[in-house]
């Protein structure tokens, strides 16, 4: 019972804070998406070419750090 | 940003018969109030991130718009057929032929370094010979040799390249190799000749070195203290919360 208790001791704690590793998405690819960047540009474009338009908003930063989709 | 998707070389593929708008969360007012009339979230608030595709108009949503393209598709096979599909009603009238431009060097930055190609930073001091320098460059940003390669922004020079380091004064386009976090940036290839251009981002492109981004991106990040201030407030509650978390640290 001793041993249960202090295997207990020493693994809660550890599972308690455990963090999953961050699963990062792939890298993009070197060849992309085009993207405009404001929906102004994107809506001239569209109009002037008649092509549909993909629309994407996303934060390139997380958790306030920047750099990262 | 679902990379799982928007990665994937069909819906690349498929993304040529689009024009393909990437709006950056938080960064501009008049697009936040765009964005949040779009989609219903739980917050009630405008969060991280926003899908739909629109008709030419821009006006009518030929999906239902929502947080994430896995809302409407169940992979990027299926999300390259639907806009494949999409596509046909709509029988393009011409090319693409606008360079696509962020709105500052600034986030240019930061939105290279998020994607991991280079950055093209036009120089004009004149806005006249800014626009014809836009023009050149819009020809060779649709070219099947730089589709999909770089991240351009256009600028005066002086102050707007405070945070690029190794500009000749009387450059006029710059390809930048962005850092890390997206703070700052080193060019690696430059030319004062407008009829360069083209060489200027081969050459840029061939120096550029693509690194991938670190499982522990976010928590050196926070360590180093970085901190990325947005144009308007952060109103995503589990990005908020992320937020002053990270700058506790």
């Amino acid at each position: 019972m001793n041993r249960l208790a202090l295997l207990l001791a020493v693994l809660v704690p550890t599972a308690a804070v455990a963090q999953p590793p961050r699963i990062l998405p792939p890298d993009p690819p070197a060849v992309g998406i085009q993207w405009f960047t404001t929906w102004e540009s994107a809506k001239a474009e569209a109009a002037r070419t008649g092509r549909p338009i993909l629309l994407v908003s996303a934060a390139p930063h997380c958790g306030g750090v920047s750099g990262i989709w | 940003m679902d990379r799982s998707f928007l990665s994937q070389p069909a819906v690349i593929a498929a993304s040529r018969q689009y024009v393909c708008a990437r709006l950056a969360t938080y960064e501009d007012e008049a697009e936040g109030k765009f964005l949040k009339a779009l989609v219903r979230t739980g917050s009630g608030e405008l969060e991280n991130s926003v899908f739909a595709i629109f008709g030419p108009d821009g006006k009518d949503p030929l999906v239902r718009p929502g947080r994430s393209m896995k809302g409407v598709y169940k992979d990027a096979a299926a999300m390259a057929d639907g806009m494949t599909k999409l596509a046909e009603w709509f029988p393009p009238k011409a090319d693409p032929a606008a360079v696509p431009l962020v709105a500052d060097v600034r986030l240019a930055l930061d939105v290279a370094s998020a994607d991991g190609q280079p950055l093209v930073i036009l120089v004009a001091k004149d806005a006249g010979k800014r626009k014809e320098l836009e023009a050149a460059a819009a020809k060779l940003a649709w070219a099947k040799e730089f589709v999909g390669r770089f991240v351009y922004v256009s600028c005066g020079g002086g102050d707007d390249l405070a945070g690029v380091k190794g500009s000749d004064v009387d450059s006029v386009l710059l390809v930048v190799q962005p850092d890390r976090y997206g703070l700052k940036g080193t060019v690696i290839a430059q030319t004062a000749d407008a009829a360069k251009l083209a060489d200027t981002l081969t050459a840029g492109n061939k120096k550029f070195v693509r690194a991938a981004k670190a499982a522990s991106h976010v928590r050196d990040g926070q360590r180093e203290g970085v901190f990325w201030e947005t144009k308007t407030p952060v109103t995503d509650p589990m990005e908020a919360a992320a937020r002053e978390r990270g700058r506790k640290k």
